[in-house]
């Protein structure tokens, strides 16, 4: 299971260094870099309009001028950005209740051989059951509206948390211990002095992928168990055939999503700079 | 301060059964001695190290420090380990502040001692820079300075030149010998390399891999610092090698 973990963590932190915090060509790495978003952005967008010509049908596949005209009318309209405000306030809600219980469980998990064993079988269970069979039993259990979402949010992010900051102490060298106990540190005192430290890229790299995990499914939880909420406003952009502004909120969901992503980016930067030197 | 080992033993658990590392084994250093452990891989040399350092527990038989016996880690026993061990998130400053904040030296004398300690080890200016910025030589010459800073008694050092390039490693030993000349601190140290043994130590304790048997005590009585080519260190490099020899032969018994 820490190996599942440590894999999922490996492939962020690949991807960090991809977008890359500079080596000595690093200014050219991240110019050649922008000049590829550019590319895919014009055959995204290519393949987009080459097949609303053929179509030719707003409701199948808008053009994407129509979309992106769509998508300024979304920035702006006060009911997209209350109900956007719904939504990003749950993912914060379940993303801190997950934190609360994900992180000093994963150091429960990572510290005790034994409260470890007893904990995998246990999280690899609930792991397996895909995170939107959830939602029937959670409406159940809190109704329609914020409970079930929170719950999502908070289900699906508990894990990476967990995966992450477990797998983050299991990495630290014995000698560190060792180092600072021949140094004066008490046996509490290697909490606050080795372990803290040396996991706080973990922890980050496990809310990053918690939040990315949330930010998905809150929207699909929300088509069936709410009447409120980003994902609402999609069904309702469905139902009312209105497919222009059901892409413009889908691009505006990437937007945000990548926002939040960039922002955990820059707090892990701030936090560990010393993860990040060359 | 003198450090005295009595008696004591060691075993490991592993897949095939107990196996006895150590077996009453009996060594004193002296006060200001420089005193090396030197064996093939297997011998038990780090472990004993270890439990001098009170990483390792012994079944039986105790070490002292001075009059104090040996319970636990701590800051009158100073260690350098293999790979160092530095904290990656602190800076060299923080490194080696550590031991001072932890055995509660003020603030003043935290920073005078600082910049004596990196004016000795030749690292003046380098005190914001990261251990992952850092050289492997100048990692080296951090962990040292951060061994020394809780001012212990005694320091103890694991084959602390291992992890860099032969050069480096002749220019780290000539530098380690010039900082422990002028602080004349009881070292014990591990290695399995006999060049840095004759170079370093006033005596060579060579360990076999059968229960780290003592071999020889060999006192190495040269003037330092000892110069590398002279007749008489070839003449303690051939005697080591030779003892070497008898402790690979108990190696290949053992298997």
């Amino acid at each position: 299971m820490a190996s599942a973990g440590s894999s999922l963590v490996d492939r962020v932190g690949d991807e960090e260094i991809l977008t890359g915090t500079g080596g000595v060509d690093g200014r050219g790495a991240r110019g050649r870099q922008s000049w590829w978003w550019v590319l895919s952005l014009i055959i995204v967008f290519g393949v987009w309009q080459v097949a609303a010509w053929r179509y030719d049908s707003d409701l199948l596949m808008p053009q994407p001028v129509d979309a992106l005209r769509a998508l300024g009318e979304a920035v702006v309209d006060p009911i997209v950005l209350t109900n956007l405000g719904i939504t990003v306030r749950r993912v914060l809600i379940g993303f801190v209740i997950s934190m609360a219980i994900g992180v000093p469980v994963g150091y429960l998990m990572g510290h005790s051989p034994r409260v470890g064993e007893v904990m995998d079988p246990l999280i690899n269970t609930f792991r397996q059951v895909p995170i939107m069979a959830w939602v029937p039993l959670s409406i159940i259990w809190f109704g329609l509206g914020d409970g079930p979402t929170i719950f999502i949010i908070t289900f699906v992010g508990v894990f990476a948390i967990i995966l992450s900051t477990v797998a983050g102490v299991r990495a630290i060298p014995i000698e560190l211990f060792h180092a600072a106990r021949s140094m004066g540190a008490s046996r509490s005192g290697l909490f606050r002095d080795v372990v803290l430290p040396a996991t706080v890229p973990d922890v980050v790299t496990g809310a990053r992928l918690a939040l990315g995990a949330a930010w998905g499914s809150v929207i699909c939880a929300e088509f069936i168990a709410t009447s409120a909420g980003y994902g609402y406003l999609m069904v309702r952009a469905q139902s009312m055939m209105a497919t222009d502004r059901l892409m413009a909120l889908m691009i505006l969901g990437a937007l945000v999503g990548f926002l939040i992503d960039r922002g955990l980016v820059y707090a892990n930067r701030q936090l560990a700079k010393w993860r990040y030197l060359t | 301060m003198r450090l005295e080992i009595r008696d004591v033993h060691k075993r490991f658990a592993n897949g095939a059964g107990d196996h006895i590392v150590i077996e009453r084994m009996d060594l004193s250093v002296g006060e200001g001695e420089f005193v090396t452990l030197l064996g093939p891989s297997g011998c038990g040399k780090t472990t004993l190290l270890n439990i001098v350092a009170g990483f390792v527990r012994p079944e039986r038989g105790t070490v002292r420090v001075g009059d104090r016996p040996v319970e636990g880690p701590g800051p009158d026993r100073g260690v350098i380990f293999q790979d160092y061990a530095l904290f990656p998130w602190l800076t060299v400053r923080g490194n080696v502040e550590y031991p001072m904040r932890r055995t509660g030296i003020k603030t003043r004398e935290r920073a005078e001692r600082l910049q004596a300690l990196l004016r000795m080890a030749h690292l003046e200016g380098k005190e914001r820079l990261y251990p992952a910025q850092l050289s492997g030589g100048m990692k080296q010459r951090t962990a040292v300075c951060r061994a020394l800073a809780s001012d212990p008694q005694v320091l103890l050092m694991d084959e602390p030149f291992g992890a860099v390039d032969f050069q480096m490693r002749l220019k780290l030993q000539e530098e380690l010998e010039r900082i422990w000349v002028e602080n004349r601190i009881t070292v014990l140290m591990v290695t399995h390399d006999v060049q840095e043994a004759v170079y370093m130590s006033d005596r060579v304790i060579v360990m076999s891999p059968d229960r780290g048997r003592i071999i020889d005590d060999v006192r190495i009585d040269l003037p330092r610092p000892r110069e590398r080519r002279s007749e008489r260190y070839h003449e303690y490099t051939d005697l080591l090698l030779d003892r070497l020899g008898e402790a690979f032969a108990d190696a290949r018994a053992e298997s």
